[in-house]
């Protein structure tokens, strides 16, 4: 269903209601008419995702926030080239996955400097504000948890990491990643195979430790009543 | 049945794709084989581990990619309001990083050229041949100071300058007498041999030295000696 020319109007009557409603692939087509609104909506579906995708792509939480973000951009300027010839999610998550394999590629290529004193590369971007929301003492709790993972996920070979996460971070299919990545439908699937045993090889000392599958319960139960 | 085979069914079955005829072999084969049992628990608490340790934002996220977002598009609305500066941007950078560069390169050449000591090799008109091959020489026989043997005056970007005036093909000496500070870099000889033969003449020019050295001592030891003499000194042949 494509959305009327008063879809816009229509959501800001309703408090963007009827913009939650909306699937993917129309609030583009809404995009593509210049609604910024409808562009909000597509920030606040695919922003944590997006980023989830990315950090453990590249294991530095500002690079994989910037790349978050110049994904989020690149979508809003490059809206009018989207063709519902595919998903909307395979589109977003195409262009996610090569900015971080150029970035990752020229990092690989850059020798390491130490940058004593950066300079602001735009002088109109002001410092960031304080994060007020922050809650140290929840972060704490599934920080170390967090960071094994992290580094679990990091020892899978590239190759088979880029479908793995697409499927199990972001729930993409297997015909999605397919399209996301070129690669064949049979490949993605031993690739995901392989990446999830490597992955069980990298956590297998978790898996003994009772306080981390304490932890593990702990948040899932944390997460369930947030739900509720 | 391989548990290989099983736990590459244990993954599609996490997806949904593992085909419905394989599903009671699957189950019948976890029901037996204990290894597949934990390998299948294993892959899922390693996927409850992903979803629960998944990353949170900052709560600032939005704010940062409004102010992004607000920057490039006032640089696309100033692109769309002055297209000629975009056009003319990428020849224009290209053009003067192309400037610079050549700038930059053509310094460094002159400072190479100024700051490297002039290789000295004999010329034509040093004062002395060197005929290649031979080993017989012809010096000027002087008591005063010799003249100077090698030409220091030339700088070598001169020489440069003259080497490449010259047309190709002149002879060996004329080119070794050009050979600057630009050392073996800027000879443009046909071959090898040429460069040999210059090592080696360069060789002889330095045996020379030390032997005209050793001429020059011994005849102002001479020298001095027949000033000491008191007797007059008698002409034999008049003499005779």
């Amino acid at each position: 269903m494509n959305p009327s020319p008063n879809d816009y109007e229509a959501g800001q009557r309703n408090g963007s209601g009827s913009l939650r409603d909306m699937r993917d692939e129309d609030l583009i087509v809404l995009v593509q008419r210049g609604q910024r609104r409808a562009f909000d909506e597509v920030v606040a579906r695919y922003k944590g995702r997006l980023y989830s995708f990315v950090l453990r792509m590249v294991k530095d939480p500002s690079l994989a926030e910037e790349l978050t973000q110049e994904t989020l951009i690149r979508v809003y300027l490059h809206a009018d080239k989207y063709r519902e010839i595919a998903r909307f999610s395979t589109w977003v998550f195409t262009i996610a996955t090569n900015l971080v394999r150029n970035r990752m590629r020229q990092q690989s290529r850059m020798p390491r400097l130490l940058v004593l004193n950066p300079a602001p590369e735009d002088d109109e971007i002001p410092l960031d504000p304080p994060d007020l929301q922050a809650d140290p003492s929840r972060d704490l709790e599934g920080e170390e948890l967090g960071r094994l993972i992290n580094e679990a996920t990091a020892k899978i070979p590239e190759r088979y990491r880029v479908p793995f996460l697409l499927r199990e971070v972001d729930q993409l299919s297997y015909e999605e990643i397919q399209q996301v990545t070129g690669l064949k439908l049979g490949t993605v699937r031993s690739r995901i195979n392989r990446a999830r045993t490597r992955f069980r090889q990298n956590i297998k000392p978790l898996l003994r430790n009772e306080t981390l599958l304490a932890e593990l319960e702990r948040i899932e139960a944390r997460a369930q009543a947030e739900e509720d | 049945m391989k548990c290989n085979k099983v736990q590459g069914w244990i993954s599609l079955e996490m997806d949904d794709r593992l085909a419905p005829q394989h599903v009671p072999l699957l189950q019948q084969h976890l029901a037996e084989c204990a290894a597949c049992r934990m390998y299948s628990e294993e892959l899922r608490i390693g996927q409850r581990m992903l979803h629960a340790t998944e990353p949170k934002l900052s709560a600032n996220f939005d704010w940062k990619l409004q102010l992004r977002l607000n920057h490039v598009m006032r640089e696309a609305a100033r692109d769309a309001s002055y297209p000629w500066q975009r056009s003319a941007f990428g020849w224009r950078r290209w053009l003067a990083r192309a400037g610079v560069s050549a700038t930059v390169g053509l310094t460094a050449m002159l400072a190479f050229a100024l700051l490297t000591p002039y290789r000295l090799t004999p010329g034509p008109d040093s004062g002395f041949q060197v005929a290649a091959g031979e080993q017989s020489l012809r010096l000027p026989m002087q008591t005063t100071s010799p003249p100077p043997l090698y030409d220091t005056s030339r700088r070598p970007l001169n020489a440069a300058l003259e080497l490449a005036r010259q047309p190709a093909g002149l002879g060996l000496q004329r080119r070794v007498s050009g050979t600057s500070g630009f050392g073996t870099a800027y000879w443009s000889g046909a071959n090898e041999r040429d460069l040999l033969r210059i090592r080696q003449l360069e060789q002889d020019v330095e045996a020379l030295r030390r032997r005209l050295a050793v001429r020059e001592r011994q005849v102002r030891q001479l020298e001095a000696k027949l000033d000491s003499l008191t007797a007059p000194v008698v002409d034999r042949t008049q003499a005779e």
